[in-house]
C-alpha cells in the first residue's frame, strides 16, 4: 500500500506572517488556523478545537497573502516536522479555498 | 670557454648553460650579466636570463649550444638585483630561475627587442613641426610634446605608429633628449614637532647613506604612529629629501586600493617627477612601461603592492613600507616572499634607508624595536590639531542582543550620525548574502563538492531575490537549489549574515539613507574600487557597509562612527596569529573614526566583552597587548621567538600525501636544533579536489633553520614521489 498523507481542513486564519523568500526566490507565508467542528469518537459526538500551525509556498503562498485575519478557509495538504525537531508538526498547504 | 647560466621559463628548477663568446664575457664574466638572451631549447629558441657567468661547465662542453643573441635593447638587470633575488631564492628554498623570472613582467620575459625611445624624456629641438591635420597621429604627438616633455612610452598608447614616427623625428634631429627637470615640491603641511622628529631621523639617513659601501651597518626605522597621526606626511617629507638628492623612492603598500589615493598625493606633492605604479591591477603594457621607466632610471617614485620590492631602480635611495604589519605582504603562490622583509634586506644590501610604517606593528617588527635592531619612531597623538583617538566601547551581546545582526545601541548610533549628516561606517569582514544554505528538515548544509568548505549565498548584483553559491575557495558557482537536494524541502534557509545581507538590513531600516557597500564583490570591474571609495570620500555616502578593504589606509574626513558587528569568531581560531590579527584590524578600522575636527565613537559587538583583547584595544594600548602577546609567544616558543618553516603536500589522496611528509619527517637528514613537528591535515583540507597536508619545522635560530632547508629541500627535490605536488613556506604567516 502505497503511504498516505492527506489533511483536508477547514477553520479561521487567526495568524499571518509576511510573505518570505526562499534563497532560490520562492514565496513563502507561515500561518495558524483556527479549527472547529463536532467529531465522533466511538460512538459519542463531541467538540474538537485545535490551532493547526501551517505554511503555503508558492502561488498558494502569493494568494494566501490576501486573506484577510478572521478568513473562513478550508485546505488540502500533508503534514510534516517542523524542522528537525519531532516536537511539531506543521500542515503545508497545497490547496485552499475561501468559504 | 665563457658559459652563461640561463633562466628560463619553464617549469624546472635548473639553470641552463650556454656557451658564449670571449667578446660577451668581457673582463670578469659579468659582461652578459642580467641580459635577456635567445637561446636554442629543443627544437624551438626561447627567451631566457643570464644569471651567472662561469669559465668552466659541469657539462660535456661538446653538447652544449651557443648563445643565439644578447639582446641589448635595455641596460642589464644590475648586480644589486641579482643579489636581491640570489637573496630570495636562497632564503625562501625557491629555484633561482623561477624565482627571478617571476619577478619580470611578462612582456620582458619575450623576444620583443624595446625601443630605447620608450623610456627616454623627449622633446623638440626647435620649434615644432606644422603637420596638416589629415595626420592626425602626427599633430597630437607634436602637440602633446611642445607642450611639456614626455617618455616615449607615454607617447606609444596614442596609435601603433607613434613610435614610428617618433624613431623618424630622432633620426632627423628634431627631437632628443630632455633634461630630467628640477624637483618641485609643492606647499606641505607644517610636521608636528613628533612627526618633525620622525622625519628628520630618516633624513639623517639619508644623509649618512650617501657614499656608504653596501652592506654598512644599518638599522631600519619602524614607524609606530597612532591612526590618523600622518604617517603619510612623514613618508612625502623623507621622499622631498630622497628625490632632492637625485635618488628614487620606493613606496610599498598592501593593497592595489591603496594606490589610487596614494598616487595621487605623490603626484601633487611633487608635480615634476614621475611617479609610477606598479601592481597586478594594471595591463601588461602598462606594467612593462613602468617598469621599464623604474628600472631605467625615468621613474622617480615607485609606489605599488608586495611584487613591486623585486622591481630594479638603479638610483634607490629610500624604500617605505606602509602598514608594514599587513598579511598581503606575504606572497601567498610561488615564491612566498614577504615583501616587508625582502624590503630590510634589499635596504641593507643597497645601503638605503629603510621605514616601515604601521599603527599595529607586527610583533616581529616590535620585538626588532624593543632589541634595538629597528629604530623605533613614535608618533602618540593625530596629525589634525584637536583630533582625538575615538572612544571605543563594547557591545554585549548577552545582554543587548542582535537584531538582525546589529544590536539597538549600534542602530541608535548610526540614526543620530544620519541626523548629524556625519557618515557611518559598519564592519563585517564576512563577504556574500550569507556564508551557509542549510535544510532545516534534513541538516543538509551547502558543502562544496570540491573543498572543505560550504558554498556561499551571494545575491546577484542588483537584485533583491535569488543568487548563486559560490565556493569562496575554489570559484565554483552554481545556482541557488529550489529545493533540498537531501530531501527535497523547498523551505531551505540562508543562516548568518555577510555584507550584502547586512547591507539589505540597513536599506531597510533607515530608508532614505545612501547606503554604499565597499567589499571585493562590489569592487570587481576594473576602476570600480576606486570609483566607489571616491564617492566614500566625496561625502556622497551616509553609511558605509565593508570589509577589511574599507578598514586599512582611508582618510574619511566626515566619518565618526565605525559599528564592528561580528569578530568573535577570530577569539577562537587556531591560529596563534589571529589574536594578533583581530587586534590590528579592529585599532586599523576603530582609526577610521574621527580624523579630523569630529570626535570618534567605535562600538564593537560581541559575546566576549571581558575579553583582554578587546581590553587593549578599548585603552588603544598597543604596547601593553603587544608585551602580553610577546611574553605569551616567547613561553610558548613561537614567532618571533622561534622561526618556522612549513612543508606542504598536495595529492589526490590525503594518505599519499601524509606518507610523503611522514618520509620526509623521517628522511634521517640531521636536524640540527631544528624540531619536525607531526604530519597534519591542513585547516582546509580538500582544495579544488586536491588533498592537502602539512608538516612544520621548527627552530629557535633562524640560521639552523636555513641550514636544515638547504639539506632538506634537495632531499625533497630527489625523492618526491610523482603523485605528489609540494612547496615550501619560510616564515608562514597561516599555520
Amino acid at each position: 500500500m502505497n503511504p498516505h498523507n492527506r489533511v483536508e481542513l477547514t477553520g479561521v486564519v487567526s495568524a499571518l506572517e509576511t510573505l518570505r523568500y526562499t534563497p532560490a526566490g520562492i514565496p513563502i507565508v507561515e500561518l495558524k488556523l483556527d479549527h472547529e467542528s463536532p467529531q465522533e469518537e466511538a460512538g459519542k459526538t463531541r467538540t474538537v478545537k485545535c490551532e493547526v500551525a501551517a505554511v503555503a509556498a508558492g502561488q498558494v503562498a502569493q494568494r494566501m497573502v490576501q486573506a484577510q485575519l478572521g478568513a473562513r478557509i478550508k485546505v488540502t495538504g500533508f503534514l510534516a516536522h517542523r524542522g528537525k525537531s519531532k516536537v511539531h508538526l506543521v500542515l503545508h498547504i497545497n490547496e485552499f479555498e475561501f468559504i | 670557454m665563457a658559459f652563461f647560466r640561463v633562466a628560463l621559463d619553464l617549469p624546472l628548477p635548473e639553470l641552463f648553460d650556454y656557451s658564449a663568446g670571449m667578446a660577451d664575457w668581457g673582463a670578469d664574466g659579468s659582461a652578459g650579466l642580467g641580459r635577456r638572451v635567445i637561446v636554442p631549447f629543443g627544437r624551438k629558441s626561447s627567451v631566457g636570463l643570464v644569471l651567472e657567468a662561469t669559465p668552466e661547465s659541469t657539462f660535456d662542453p661538446a653538447r652544449i649550444k651557443p648563445v643565439r643573441e644578447i639582446l641589448r635593447d635595455t641596460p642589464p638587470l644590475p648586480p644589486a638585483w641579482l643579489e636581491l633575488l640570489r637573496f630570495c631564492a636562497g632564503y625562501y628554498q625557491h629555484p633561482l630561475g623561477a624565482a627571478a623570472l617571476a619577478a619580470l613582467p611578462a612582456k620582458f620575459k619575450t623576444a620583443q627587442a624595446f625601443d630605447p625611445l620608450l623610456w627616454t624624456r623627449l622633446q623638440w629641438i626647435g620649434a615644432a613641426p606644422e603637420y596638416p591635420k589629415r595626420e592626425r597621429v602626427k599633430t597630437m604627438l607634436a602637440a602633446t610634446l611642445a607642450q611639456a616633455p614626455q617618455f616615449g612610452c607615454d607617447l606609444a598608447g596614442a596609435s601603433p605608429k607613434a613610435l614610428h614616427y617618433l624613431a623618424e623625428w630622432r633620426a632627423a634631429g628634431l627631437i632628443g633628449e630632455a633634461p630630467a627637470p628640477a624637483l618641485v615640491v609643492a606647499d606641505a603641511p607644517q610636521l608636528n614637532p613628533e612627526q618633525a622628529a620622525a622625519a628628520a631621523a630618516v633624513i639623517a639617513a639619508l644623509a649618512t647613506a650617501e657614499g656608504k659601501q653596501p652592506a654598512a651597518p644599518y638599522t631600519p626605522f619602524l614607524l609606530h604612529g597612532v591612526t590618523g597621526s600622518g604617517k603619510t606626511e612623514v613618508y612625502l617629507h623623507v621622499a622631498a629629501q630622497a628625490l632632492q638628492r637625485g635618488r628614487q623612492a620606493l613606496i610599498l603598500v598592501p593593497e592595489i586600493n591603496l594606490t589610487p589615493r596614494l598616487l595621487e598625493h605623490f603626484r601633487t606633492r611633487f608635480p615634476a617627477s614621475r611617479v609610477v605604479a606598479l601592481h597586478s591591477g594594471l595591463n601588461e603594457s602598462e606594467r612593462l612601461h613602468n617598469w621599464l621607466l623604474a628600472h631605467t632610471g625615468g621613474a622617480d617614485i615607485v609606489l605599488g603592492t608586495r611584487l613591486a620590492i623585486l622591481t630594479p631602480m638603479p638610483r634607490l635611495g629610500l624604500i617605505v613600507v606602509d602598514e608594514e604589519h599587513d598579511p598581503s605582504f606575504k606572497q601567498q603562490e610561488g615564491m612566498r616572499y614577504s615583501a616587508r622583509d625582502l624590503a630590510v634586506f634589499r635596504a641593507k644590501n643597497e645601503a638605503v634607508p629603510v621605514l616601515l610604517g604601521s599603527a599595529t606593528p607586527a610583533l616581529e617588527s616590535y620585538a626588532h624595536a624593543q632589541s634595538g635592531r629597528y629604530t623605533r619612531l613614535a608618533i602618540n597623538s593625530r596629525a589634525v590639531p584637536d583630533a582625538m583617538l575615538p572612544k571605543v566601547s563594547l557591545i554585549d551581546l548577552n545582554v543587548t542582543p542582535a537584531e538582525n545582526g546589529v544590536a539597538a545601541p549600534v542602530w541608535a548610533a548610526v540614526q543620530a550620525r544620519l541626523e548629524r549628516g556625519e557618515q557611518s561606517l559598519v564592519f563585517l569582514n564576512r563577504r556574500g548574502f550569507a556564508p551557509v544554505l542549510s535544510c532545516p528538515a534534513c541538516a543538509w548544509v551547502s558543502a562544496c563538492l570540491r573543498c572543505t568548505s560550504y558554498l556561499v549565498l551571494h545575491r546577484r548584483r542588483g537584485m533583491q531575490t535569488g543568487g548563486k553559491l559560490v565556493c569562496h575557495h575554489c570559484g565554483w558557482e552554481e545556482k541557488v537549489p529550489e529545493a533540498c537536494p537531501t530531501c527535497g524541502n523547498i523551505d531551505i534557509r540562508a543562516y548568518g549574515q555577510g555584507t550584502q545581507r547586512l547591507e539589505s538590513h540597513i536599506a531597510e531600516a533607515y530608508p532614505g539613507a545612501r547606503v554604499l557597500r565597499i567589499d571585493r564583490d562590489s569592487t570587481s570591474r576594473k576602476g570600480e574600487a576606486e570609483a566607489l571609495l571616491n564617492q566614500a570620500h566625496g561625502g556622497e555616502v551616509d553609511i558605509l557597509v565593508g570589509t577589511q578593504m574599507l578598514a586599512k589606509g582611508h582618510d574619511f574626513k566626515n566619518l565618526t562612527l565605525v559599528a564592528a558587528v561580528n569578530v568573535d569568531a577570530a577569539l577562537f581560531s587556531s591560529d596563534f596569529r589571529a589574536s594578533e590579527r583581530l587586534f590590528a584590524q579592529l585599532m586599523q578600522v576603530a582609526g577610521r573614526a574621527g580624523r579630523a575636527e569630529k570626535p570618534g565613537e567605535v562600538l564593537i559587538q560581541t559575546r566576549k566583552p571581558d575579553h583582554p583583547l578587546f581590553q587593549a584595544v578599548i585603552a588603544a594600548d598597543y604596547d601593553r597587548f603587544a608585551k602580553t602577546l610577546l611574553a605569551e609567544r616567547s613561553a610558548a616558543g613561537l614567532p618571533p621567538a622561534a622561526f618556522q618553516a612549513m612543508l606542504r603536500v598536495e595529492a589526490v589522496k590525503l594518505d599519499t600525501a601524509l606518507a610523503f611528509l611522514k618520509a620526509a619527517a623521517e628522511c634521517g637528514i640531521e636536524q640540527g636544533g631544528v624540531t619536525l613537528y607531526d604530519p597534519v591535515p591542513m585547516n582546509l583540507t580538500r582544495l579544488m579536489n586536491v588533498e592537502r597536508a602539512q608538516l612544520m619545522a621548527e627552530s629557535p635560530s633562524r640560521p639552523a633553520l636555513q641550514a636544515f632547508l638547504s639539506r632538506w629541500v634537495p632531499w625533497l627535490y630527489a625523492n618526491a614521489p610523482r603523485s605528489v605536488r609540494w612547496h615550501v613556506e619560510v616564515d608562514p604567516l597561516e599555520i
